[in-house]
């Protein structure tokens, strides 16, 4: 792979990238010879169903997981070849990370969940607070709930947390693993726009999703099946 | 000299004492605590070093959540372990205080008892000897005041601290092993 297709505005690019797990007994080809490049300033759909390698896909992206094989290049960075400081660096600088299950750190109030990546990255003090309120407002989170613990707040306040969370270091990417799953559909709609929102000249945002309301709101869809992308749509 | 008087004169006539089995005989019983316990601390060492070490164990593998999602936002290996350090040897340095807090009035009694009981007689005549020997000294040595110096304060500290640190070796190795995708996966 070349650096120059980075600089053509793929801010993501992959070739027969693969993750097998052992399950059982047997292997699980959870993402299977993938090649993709995407779009930098895009909101990006991976869609399919249940199994088919999304999350396992968004992981491999995120440096959350190692690919068994294959070429990952993300902004610049040989995802494969991290490891150590390098690793938990990218992790800092380069994505933010939307889960599901929220996954907030439950003694942590919704601020010092969005200050965490912040400190993390070395960015201490008043500077990380005002800026984690600042983002905390920006996904539409009122002042009054700034220092509540997660367990005090709705699913689509815990989510808008993690939003929060996510563009904590000013990431060029957002991964978001089925973020609407746990949502009722207004919250869940309102979660996407906001997502939308997000998305621009310097930030891409790639979904995890088998909501087909959810991948027609993007500017391009990855299908995957088996482990597989079966059809690109959308450039 | 005390030899050949027995000889001499019959160990059935007399009873020769030399001052160095007089002292003997005050010292046994102290001699013999001293034993017990340190026998006694090195035991409690080893089980309060297995207790944390299996605790923080535990803990760290209810708290694999907490270490996936902190190592999916950014934190090193070396900030989890750190945080698991810290806790542990906060854990651990109150847990002494209280201890020894617990310790300091028990002191005097446990000393009291050891003095006074043939705790370790290693057969029945040495272990008749010994009771001999603390009911006959036990007035000699009148009471035993145990002092608690501050050095022994800080043995303790210290040995609390160092068992904390011991005992973050096994979640460090844990941590460092965490993958964030299969920890976030499986939970």
């Amino acid at each position: 792979m070349n650096d120059p297709a980075m600089e053509n505005g793929f801010i993501a690019i992959a070739e027969g990238l693969t993750k097998h797990f052992p399950s059982g007994g047997r292997t699980v080809r959870a993402v299977d010879g993938v090649d993709f490049r995407i779009a930098r300033g895009r909101m990006v759909a991976l869609r399919g169903p249940s199994g088919c390698g999304k999350s396992t896909l968004l992981n491999l992206i995120g440096a959350l997981d190692k690919p068994d094989s294959g070429q990952l290049q993300v902004d610049g960075v040989d995802v494969r070849r991290l490891s150590g400081g390098r690793e938990v660096s990218y992790r800092r600088r380069k994505v933010g990370f939307v889960f599901q299950q929220f996954n907030l750190i439950p003694q942590l109030s919704a601020l010092e969940n969005v200050t965490l990546p912040m400190e993390l990255a070395g960015d201490n003090g008043r500077n990380s607070s005002d800026l984690a309120r600042q983002l905390l407002r920006q996904v539409g989170l009122d002042d009054g709930l700034h220092d509540r613990r997660p367990a005090r707040l709705s699913g689509g306040e815990q989510q808008r947390v993690a939003i929060a969370r996510a563009l904590a270091n000013d990431p060029p990417i957002i991964l978001a693993d089925e973020p609407t799953a746990n949502l009722d559909s207004k919250t869940g709609r309102l979660i996407i726009e906001l997502l939308q929102a997000l998305r621009g000249d310097q930030r891409t945002v790639i979904i995890a999703t088998h909501d087909v309301d959810i991948a027609s709101r993007a500017d391009s869809v990855l299908e995957m099946m088996d482990g597989q992308i079966v059809r690109a749509t959308g450039g | 000299m005390a030899t050949d008087i027995r000889q001499q004169v019959g160990t059935d006539k007399v009873d020769v004492t030399t001052d160095q089995s007089v002292i003997d005989r005050i010292t046994a019983p102290l001699s013999d605590a001293r034993d017990s316990s340190r026998i006694g601390t090195i035991v409690a060492l080893i089980a309060s070093g297995a207790i944390i070490l299996f605790s923080i164990g535990i803990v760290a593998r209810q708290r694999i959540k907490e270490i996936g999602i902190l190592k999916a936002v950014g934190a090193s290996n070396w900030h989890v372990i750190g945080q698991f350090g810290v806790e542990t040897a906060g854990i651990s340095i109150v847990a002494a205080l209280i201890g020894a807090l617990a310790t300091f009035p028990l002191a005097q009694k446990v000393a009291d008892g050891l003095l006074s009981s043939p705790s370790t007689g290693g057969n029945g005549g040495r272990g008749q000897a010994l009771l001999a020997g603390a009911t006959r000294t036990g007035g000699l040595l009148g009471s035993v005041n145990i002092a608690v110096s501050p050095e022994v304060f800080l043995y303790a500290l210290a040995i609390a601290i160092g068992l904390a640190i011991v005992a973050t070796v096994v979640p460090a190795w844990y941590v460092g092993r965490v993958r964030p995708a299969e920890v976030l996966r499986h939970e």
